[in-house]
């Protein structure tokens, strides 16, 4: 991507994702977001979030790969325990990159 | 609540979002990494993060713009990924309704995650007066952390080696945020089948898949509430 065709890509996302947050706020009084957008809303983050990291799980590679030698699996797994039960960032990440560092380490 | 002007306010909003900064700096971090694993100076990519503030779509933007792929995918997905923002902007108009028309747009700018969550928890308390002022605060804080951690990231990406795969923290930063928007069966359904599709979706060009399992998802998860609601 060239400089030029960045800086557009990059003030296009600025203006999307300002439009996205002011546009509600700024209607509001005048207009409402309709119920059935509302329900299907309440779904975009689970199903654009688990999206982004199933693939990077399940498929590391660019093809399924389920199984104990998938060590981005394993690791995965192992980070999805401690964001479910500390709910903590920081923790999630080193321990996903620990056991990822590991696995790799102990050759599996 | 003890003193009640706006100043006191916002450095309160300030002081209960310290503790969230923990969260976002090591997202900031890869972040700033991965722009310049995708090739952009550590001004760009720390441009980009002070322009947009959108940490899950600013990473999908960068795994695209490392793909090839043009412009107009690069929207599509900062819409889609940011699509939430529609729901917190509505579900703010009135806790932040006291703001001034020239305040609104700054207001909005800084709409994240957490200080959505942070300002109706906080809006009991707080009411409307001085909730928009705790609320501005909590975004000048969590903005100033995001920049900066994105540029520690890019500064520090170039001298942090290749085999530590350090790639692998998207993903992980993603979870985290998947984890809590999790919260019963429709969403549950709505990750699983979003998730799924996605990955055997993973080898259409740019990404696609992505929007189609979203849509999937998301389906899923609008289906099964219907159904239960039905059931009673």
């Amino acid at each position: 991507m060239s400089g030029l065709e960045f800086y557009l890509t990059l003030l296009g996302m600025a203006l999307i994702a300002f439009a996205l947050r002011y546009g509600p706020m700024a209607m509001l009084g005048r207009a409402h977001l309709p119920p059935g957008l509302q329900q299907a809303l309440r779904y975009v983050p689970a199903a654009t979030l688990a999206g982004l990291v199933f693939p990077a799980l399940l498929a590391p590679g660019g093809r399924w790969a389920l199984g104990p030698h998938n060590e981005h699996l394993l690791a995965g797994l192992a980070a999805a325990w401690v964001a479910w039960r500390y709910r903590n960032a920081l923790l999630t990440i080193l321990v996903g990159m620990g056991a990822l560092w590991l696995l790799r380490g102990m050759g599996l | 609540m003890g003193s009640a002007g706006p100043a006191s306010a916002f450095s309160r909003g300030i002081l209960a979002s310290l503790p969230l900064l923990v969260g976002i700096l090591p997202f900031g971090l890869v972040t700033g990494i991965a722009g310049l694993q995708v090739g952009l100076s550590p001004l760009e990519v720390t441009l980009m993060s002070a322009m947009v503030f959108a940490g899950a779509a600013q990473l999908v933007a960068l795994q695209l713009i490392g793909a090839g792929a043009s412009a107009l995918f690069v929207w599509l997905a900062t819409l889609v990924v940011n699509l939430r923002y529609l729901m917190y902007s509505s579900s703010l108009a009135g806790p932040l309704g006291a703001l001034s028309s020239r305040l609104k747009p700054l207001a909005a700018f800084l709409m994240v995650d957490q200080n959505f969550a942070l300002a109706l928890s906080q809006y009991g308390a707080l009411g409307p007066r001085l909730t928009p002022w705790f609320y501005l605060g909590s975004g000048a804080l969590l903005w100033l952390g995001w920049v900066g951690s994105t540029y520690l990231g890019a500064f520090l990406g170039a001298r942090l080696p290749e085999a530590w795969s350090l790639d692998f923290a998207v993903p992980l930063c993603f979870l985290v945020l998947l984890v809590p928007a999790v919260q019963d069966r429709p969403s549950l359904a709505a990750a699983l089948v979003g998730g799924l599709f996605s990955t055997a979706l993973a080898g259409l060009p740019y990404r696609s898949g992505l929007f189609i399992g979203a849509l999937a998802g998301i389906g899923a998860g609008v289906w099964l509430e219907n159904r239960t609601r039905r059931r009673g």
